[in-house]
């Protein structure tokens, strides 16, 4: 009998050893899954809205009056009320953002420099509207108005939080040339307006 | 009682255990073994399968798994995203198996979304064990998938993780969630 048993205890010995790592309490494995979001902050290509002025459309865009969108017959100003051109930029943000805007000259101004002689004018003066907008039209932050003045725009920095870029749809600016009284230059006028987005993180 | 002083005589003939003694001392002695061998359930560490934007790395609480292309960064929409996780498991008798997502991917840090924006994003769980396949799309609450059986089985669990693209666009930042699998023995 003892052999017998000796038996048993060799059998249920060797049973324990092929299973040492089974565990039969609850077992669990935990998979932790992770991503990220890298700050993206996508400004498309200009589209042209209203204004009489011709556009040719992209990232580089360019608005032109017409001579006859400038000046009379007589080389007097045309240009003022109701010569406001409007251009939308998409804007795509998902993270808090600065914003600028900055001109080259501060006046729609002769690009040939020519002094003007007495009673004529050599540059328009205008009014800048910018900022950006919900798909909507309501403003997401203070639209900043900067009255041209002769000398370039250094462009103020305007930060927006996380939550107020992620509502912007679009980048407005509307650019207001102010009456002039006297008669203009012949010549080619021109100002640059660029509009600059980060991401502020 | 003589049969049965026979059959012993017998018994101990055949074993060769007769003595000279046991002839005079008839006794018996039936020995019962018993023993439960009871429901044993292992889970082994996992192991990456099937990849597209994503990496795996096992570890001692199970895996992370990371998504390597969360979002287009024109877009800040999602990509698609898919990792097929094996981990083998043998049970020898009834047990439960669940794999329990938290509810989605999440950005706890995030603002409320605004714009269109969001900061939470589901995603597809899908296990596939013993023949049977199951799958759930994620909701923004805890769900659970139940493989349970009531038999022995091994073999290897396959969990898909499935994100399709488009989905969003997303606001910045990390997003996490996590799968439990518990395995009990029944």
């Amino acid at each position: 009998m003892y052999a017998i048993a000796k038996g048993l205890w060799v059998v249920a010995f060797a049973g324990a050893m092929a299973m040492p790592a089974m565990a039969d309490g609850p077992t669990p494995a935990n998979i932790a899954v992770k991503g990220s979001a890298p700050e993206v902050c996508s400004l498309g290509g200009w589209t042209y809205v209203s204004g009489p002025g011709s556009f040719s459309g992209g990232t580089n865009a360019t608005v032109t009056y017409s001579n006859d969108q400038m000046v009379d017959g007589l080389a007097n100003s045309i240009l003022g009320p109701g010569s406001a051109m409007t251009l939308h930029a998409p804007l795509l943000c998902n993270t808090a953002i600065n914003w600028s805007i900055t001109t080259s000259k501060g006046a729609l101004r002769l690009e040939s420099g020519t002094t003007p002689p007495s009673g004529f004018a050599s540059q328009w003066l205008y009014e800048l509207r910018s900022g950006p907008y919900t798909s909507g039209g309501t403003a997401v932050a203070s639209i900043e108005v900067d009255d041209a003045d002769g000398t370039p725009l250094s462009g103020e920095s305007h930060g927006l939080t996380s939550v107020k870029a992620t509502q912007i749809a679009y980048f407005g600016l509307t650019f207001s040339p102010f009456a002039q009284s006297a008669r203009m230059l012949a010549g080619s006028y021109s100002e640059s307006v660029t509009l600059t987005v980060s991401p502020s993180l | 009682m003589t049969n049965r002083t026979d059959i012993l005589l017998a018994a101990c003939l055949l074993a060769g255990l007769c003595g000279p003694a046991l002839a005079a001392t008839v006794a018996a002695q039936p020995l019962q073994v018993n023993g439960d061998v009871p429901v044993r359930c292992k889970l082994s560490p996992p192991a990456a399968g099937t990849s597209v934007n994503t990496s795996f790395a096992p570890n001692s609480n199970g895996g992370d798994l990371t998504l390597t292309g969360l979002v287009d960064p024109d877009t800040a929409l999602t990509r698609a995203t898919e990792s097929v996780i094996q981990i083998p498991i043998i049970c020898s008798g009834a047990y439960s198996l669940t794999i329990t997502s938290q509810g989605g991917l999440s950005n706890q840090n995030a603002s409320a979304p605004s714009g269109g924006f969001a900061t939470h994003v589901n995603y597809l769980l899908s296990a596939n064990w013993a023949g049977a396949t199951q799958s759930v799309e994620t909701a923004g609450s805890a769900v659970t998938l139940d493989l349970s059986q009531s038999g022995s089985q091994a073999g290897n669990l396959s969990i898909d993780f499935s994100l399709p693209a488009g989905r969003g666009p997303l606001v910045a930042g990390t997003y996490t969630d996590e799968i439990t699998i518990q395995l009990n023995a029944q």
